[in-house]
């Protein structure tokens, strides 16, 4: 049988050379579309180039002129609001008509202090930074994905039928080996030749029909009027336009994304939770998926979908404040009051080890990482404040200290970290709020009214243990769960270590101002470290 | 007609088809190379472009603040001329006086940092004409516009796509003269290395035909 073979294959010179044109043929074939998929790749990558450099010029030059028009003048209006409060509380009629006309003067020197910003009221700024450079920059970028997307895929492509063309020239040469060979070794170099073609073949075909990454230009419009109506608080029509964009292309994950987060702030937490699973089905950063479907789980009391996407991430980023956080989040929500602690201990070990080796090379750790310690701490709180959920196990008082002392023990690594300072040992217990009357005698307090602070300062008085002379002391105010840093107050301990202490807190933002109307809170930090709880006022 | 003779032909013509082959494949590696060059220049014109336009607007931007720390300075120091002006304890002319001069000095120092042609009658600021006032000093002789080299670009991506059919087409006539081996013919072989040489040099003439297009 083999004999018959060889033989007959011995006199097939003729047949061979036909085979080499096919195989040419074909090369020539897989050659057209390699250069289709190569100038394509090319010309998806100047795109996704051009839409990086558009994207990044168009959003540099609009957030620098919004600094310019919308900040810096907002800035130069507070300067002369004040000073006409104080032209007002002084008598001072003409000086106040001067320092109107100056403000009425930066509706002409600021776009986004004119029309038709200035009629828009509330909504004038974000109007502004859209025209300005939000819907441009947005669809720059999202350009910028989808064609980078196509850029990869092409590139994969053109790459593939490279590899196929060279395979192609080794069943080339192989088959020109056959015609100066002859029996049994043309047979074996035959045959290969001839399976490798049919490799090839199939491989071809099968690159041939790999999918593209969808795209839709009607999706992305869609998508950047639903983000810009979304930034200017038209929530309604931000997702009615994102459905607009899910129904042209219903695998784009930014637009479920964006959507969830609307549908959450909507307060629909079943349907936020359905469309953040489908960003990450359509692929969209699953990092930004993890944190809110965690979150989400535990606000609905899916505790162990919140364990699972957690315990994958932070699998995933061990070293992420954000993630070690959640994982807090979630034995808070659990009965453990050890797994607590354990989590907390995870996020703080971690911390300080990627601050130190950030300093180690002379850097800095950026805001974000900083903020995600206190970001952690925010969520774990407002969880904690929230109703329970029917049928979730009941909080024990031991799981209570352990929350608490997380919460305390996130808040004090983020103020250790940032201001670089050493914990002490030093402590303040019993702390109570309040101001002091004529007589200079503390007056406890927890709510206020605008004049409180007119002159007087914010007391906290206290007991004080160990806390040493020249202790770094901060302040920290929140207004309505926000901290508003330009009311923070910073200095050295300058009381005895030991014993009751009274600290006064300026609240001194010059001689007009006075505390607008709402739900305040403090924070007190010594070397750092928080102490007490967060003490909440009102102004009234 | 003779077999050698046949034979000769079909290796003339094989002779011809690689050659043509060859050269298309040429001026195609070339066209695909310009391509590459145009895009490269395309990219350079953006980055060009966005560099002038951020620049400009840091540039214009703090023209703006200026002119705001300008016109509030202005209705500072018209508020202590006022004072002055209205004053009528000489105790105070002194003090006052004193009060005026400081005044001036925010605006005389906020009048230098932006320039004043900009400044309309009406106290607006024309951000857009300063704007296009740095830009262009910025760019300067180089070239910030990339659509020229996009379309050349495209037009050289065209041109590609066409001489790689043409490549096909010469793979069509190896194959064409491969299967002279298997036809006992010389005459019908013949025929076929005759129109393959003929066809070779029409697809010559094309690949030269196609580079001479001018981009629109």
């Amino acid at each position: 049988m083999m004999k018959r073979i060889v033989d007959r294959l011995n006199e097939f010179d003729g047949w061979i050379g036909v085979i080499i044109g096919i195989v040419t043929v074909f090369a020539g074939i897989v050659g057209m579309l390699q250069v289709h998929a190569g100038n394509l790749n090319t010309d998806y990558r100047a795109q996704t180039q051009k839409y990086s450099l558009d994207a990044m010029r168009i959003r540099s030059v609009g957030e620098t002129m919004v600094s310019a028009n919308l900040d810096y003048a907002s800035r130069v209006e507070v300067l002369l609001t004040q000073q006409q409060d104080l032209a007002e509380l002084n008598g001072q009629t003409d000086a106040m008509t001067t320092l109107g006309d100056a403000k009425d003067a930066l509706a002409v020197i600021s776009p986004a202090y004119g029309e038709p910003y200035a009629s828009m009221g509330d909504k004038g700024p974000a109007a502004y930074e859209v025209d300005v450079y939000l819907r441009d920059a947005t669809n720059a970028e999202q350009m910028r994905t989808f064609m980078q997307a196509l850029d990869m895929a092409w590139d994969t492509k053109a790459n593939t039928y490279i590899v196929h063309l060279t395979l192609l020239a080794v069943v080339l040469g192989l088959l020109g080996l056959c015609l100066v060979m002859s029996d049994i070794p043309r047979l074996m170099i035959f045959t290969t030749a001839i399976l490798i073609t049919i490799i090839t073949a199939n491989w071809s075909i099968q690159t041939y029909r790999e999918p593209l990454p969808a795209y839709s230009a009607a999706a992305v419009d869609a998508y950047v009027k639903a983000y810009t109506l979304g930034y200017q608080e038209d929530t309604a029509g931000a997702i009615a336009a994102y459905d607009e964009a899910i129904a042209a292309l219903p695998s784009y994950g930014d637009a479920h994304y964006e959507r969830a987060l609307l549908l959450y702030s909507e307060g629909k937490n079943d349907e936020a939770l359905a469309g953040f699973a489908a960003a990450r089905a359509a692929g969209y950063d699953v990092s930004s998926v993890d944190s809110w479907q965690s979150y989400l789980y535990l606000i609905v009391g899916d505790t162990a979908n919140a364990r699972t996407i957690t315990e994958e991430w932070v699998k995933r980023e061990p070293a992420s404040p954000t993630a070690l956080g959640a994982m807090i989040a979630v034995t808070a929500a659990e009965t453990d009051p050890a797994a607590v602690a354990a989590a907390a201990k995870a996020m703080r070990d971690s911390a300080i080890a990627t601050v130190a080796e950030v300093r180690a090379k002379g850097n800095e750790p950026d805001e974000d990482f900083l903020y995600a310690i206190e970001e952690a701490a925010d969520v774990i709180a407002e969880l904690r404040d929230r109703e329970p959920i029917a049928g979730a196990p009941e909080r024990s008082p031991e799981q209570a200290l352990a929350i608490d002392a997380a919460i305390a023990d996130a808040r004090s690594l983020e103020t250790t970290l940032a201001f670089q300072l050493t914990p002490s040992a030093g402590t303040l217990a019993e702390l109570t709020l309040g101001t002091k009357d004529e007589n200079d005698s503390f007056v406890a307090a927890d709510t206020f009214d605008n004049t409180s602070f007119d002159g007087i300062p914010l007391t906290v008085q206290a007991t004080a243990t160990g806390v040493t002379a020249g202790a770094h002391v901060l302040v920290k105010f929140y207004a309505d769960g926000y901290e508003d840093e330009s009311l923070r107050f910073i200095s050295e301990w300058d009381q005895a270590s030991d014993g009751a202490v009274s600290i006064d807190v300026p609240i001194d933002l010059g001689p007009s101002y006075v505390l607008p109307e709402g739900s305040y809170a403090v924070e007190i930090y010594i070397d750092g470290t928080l102490q007490g709880a967060r003490m909440e006022f009102v102004v009234e | 007609m003779k077999e050698t003779t046949a034979k000769i032909v079909v290796a003339f013509a094989l002779l011809l088809s690689a050659s043509c082959g060859a050269y298309t494949a040429w001026r195609m590696s070339v066209t695909d190379d310009s391509m590459g060059d145009s895009y490269n220049d395309a990219a350079l014109a953006l980055i060009v472009d966005a560099n002038a336009s951020i620049r400009a607007s840091g540039d214009v931007a703090n023209h703006a603040r200026a002119y705001m720390d300008f016109r509030a300075a202005v209705a500072n120091e018209s508020i202590a001329g006022d004072a002055f002006e209205a004053n009528t304890d000489e105790t105070m002319t002194d003090v006052l006086a004193g009060v005026q001069a400081q005044q001036a000095i925010p605006r005389t120092v906020a009048k230098s940092y932006f320039p004043q042609r900009f400044v309309l009658r009406d106290g607006s600021y024309n951000q857009r004409a300063d704007t296009r006032a740095n830009y262009a000093t910025i760019v300067g002789r180089r070239t910030a516009d990339a659509s020229g080299p996009l379309a050349d670009a495209a037009s050289f991506r065209s041109k590609t796509d066409q001489l790689v059919i043409l490549l096909f087409g010469y793979s069509i006539i190896v194959l064409l003269l491969a299967c002279t081996e298997i036809i006992p013919s010389p005459l019908i072989n013949t025929i076929i290395a005759t129109v393959s040489s003929l066809v070779s040099i029409g697809l010559a003439i094309q690949t030269i035909l196609i580079e001479q297009v001018v981009a629109k």
